[in-house]
């Protein structure tokens, strides 16, 4: 008789909120093909590995993780077991967790339309871009999330969170870093106008607070503000003890230093500390954002929470866990060009 | 059968060759992708229902169509999706040849 060949394996996805369902994963499906089968609402976009949207925690089981094209995490975190559930497939039983709650109040994604409303450079290489969109009604998102935008013409469209709350819209308010040559980058530079028509999808990723920490350290380099700045924003009034360490390459190239320094007289529990590669003076201090934290910052119920450019992230990651920050307190967003 | 009000040309027949597809924006309605599968016309809607993509952009293999965005597939005779992050179907309109004139049927 032959014997049976298991072709199944099951997943079990444990949500933020202890929400915790199991899922078959069949030989060949990636954890994101079986949670979907099944329409969990688990958060994913491209499928192919750029936006990290779909990233979970494996805490048991074998997994294969197919690294032949882009993938949204280093080899510190497959190490540490961070996997892109587009991407992984299993070869046991195994258990993952999620990042946000099954119970979230955020909308699934869908398309909308909205208008420019406000458009102004923040510093020459930085474009604050603030829309409304056309119906906000049963538009709800979470703090750290993003959209992505279609301008007409331009023919591909681009990621960028939100560095506003839930509170403002129907506005949604966006950091786009102007790179040379860039497509979005020159629309907005040479086209765009207050009033212009946008189409959008929203929202999307898994970044987000960890409602479990008490006290909450952000790490953002360039417009990596934008979806920190919305968690920072949403934790208004609770009270809670939160760093952020921001940084840009050169002082010309800094922004929002006026809205940031207004939060803070808003938000005692809130401590600002800004770094500059090129040109510090007065309280900004020369470096990057990952060298203005200290070993005093972390204690046991922090989380951390990084933003920016992949390089960026990566050495954050890595000056964390020398910290001793373990990797489950450490949350990260990456703007992937092409996301 | 259905009544159908209106018809919209969109291209001449021989403008999409066999595995060929072509974007028409007809004023007033949504681009439209004509796809040309083993010499017979099928018309969808350009735009990925995944995000926002012109499916014009990508590639047409067989009856699939792979959006150049995030690499999701729609099988454009049924409009079906095929695969992630592709999951809402693509719109399918109805057509006529006539004239050698390629028509969208749109009903009341
Ligand atoms: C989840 C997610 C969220 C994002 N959120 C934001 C955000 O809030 N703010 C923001 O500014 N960007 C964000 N991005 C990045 C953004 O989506 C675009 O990649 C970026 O704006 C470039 O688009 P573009 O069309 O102007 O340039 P493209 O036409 O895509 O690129 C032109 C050239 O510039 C290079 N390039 C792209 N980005 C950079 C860069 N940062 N530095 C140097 N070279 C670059 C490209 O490799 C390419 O060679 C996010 C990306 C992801 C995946
Ligand atoms: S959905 Fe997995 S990386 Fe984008
Ligand atoms: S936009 Fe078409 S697959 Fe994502």
């Amino acid at each position: 008789m032959v014997e049976a060949v298991t072709l199944m394996h099951r997943a079990r996805l444990i949500f933020q909120d202890g929400a915790e369902r199991s899922v078959e994963v069949e030989a060949g499906q990636t954890v994101l093909e079986g949670a979907l089968a099944v329409d969990l609402p688990v958060r994913y976009d491209c499928c192919s590995g750029s936006c990290g949207s779909c990233v979970v925690q494996c805490l048991d089981g074998q997994t294969v993780v197919d690294l032949t094209g882009k993938v949204p995490v280093n080899a510190d975190e497959l190490m540490a077991g961070l996997r892109p559930a587009c991407l992984t497939r299993l070869n046991s039983d195994a258990s993952f967790e999620l990042p946000y709650s099954l119970g979230s109040a955020a909308s699934a994604p869908s398309k909308h339309s909205a208008q420019i409303m406000e458009l102004r450079r923040g510093a020459p290489s930085v474009a604050l871009l603030t829309l409304k969109l056309d119906r906000a009604e049963d538009f709800v998102f979470q703090s750290g999330q993003y959209i992505r935008l279609a301008a007409p013409g331009v023919g591909e469209a681009r990621a960028y969170s939100i560095a506003s709350t839930t509170r403002e819209l129907p506005l949604i308010e966006l950091m786009i870093r102007l790179v040379p040559d860039g497509k979005m980058s020159r629309w907005l530079q040479e086209v765009a106008k207050v009033g212009d028509r946008v189409k959008l999808q929203a929202p999307l990723g898994a970044f987000g607070l960890d409602d479990r920490a008490r006290r909450h350290v952000f790490i953002a380099g360039g417009t990596g503000l934008a979806p920190v700045l919305s968690m920072i924003r949403s934790l208004r009034g609770r009270g809670q003890p939160a760093l952020l360490c921001f940084g840009c390459t050169r002082r010309q190239e800094l922004f929002y230093e006026l809205e940031l320094a207004a939060l803070v007289a808003e938000m005692p529990e809130l401590e600002v500390r800004i770094a500059v590669m090129e040109g510090a003076d007065g309280d900004l201090r020369a470096g990057t954002a990952v060298s203005l934290l200290q070993k005093e910052d972390f204690d046991a119920e922090t989380v951390c929470y990084l933003c920016g450019p992949p390089p960026m992230v990566d050495a954050a990651r890595k000056a964390l866990t020398s910290h001793g920050v373990a990797s489950q307190a450490i949350r990260a967003e990456r703007f992937q060009p092409g996301g | 059968m259905i009544p159908v009000s209106r018809r919209l040309q969109l291209c001449e027949a021989g403008n999409v060759a066999p595995g060929g597809m072509l974007r028409v924006q007809p004023e007033g309605h949504d681009p439209i992708l004509v796809c040309n599968v083993g010499g017979k016309i099928y018309a969808v809607d350009d735009e990925c229902t995944h995000a926002i993509a012109s499916l014009s952009e990508g590639r047409l293999q067989g009856n699939i169509v792979f959006c150049p965005m995030h690499g999701g597939s729609f099988d454009v005779c049924s409009g079906k999706a095929k695969s992630l992050p592709c999951k809402q179907a693509l719109r399918t309109w109805p057509i006529e040849i006539a004239d050698g004139k390629v028509y969208l049927l749109l009903k009341n």
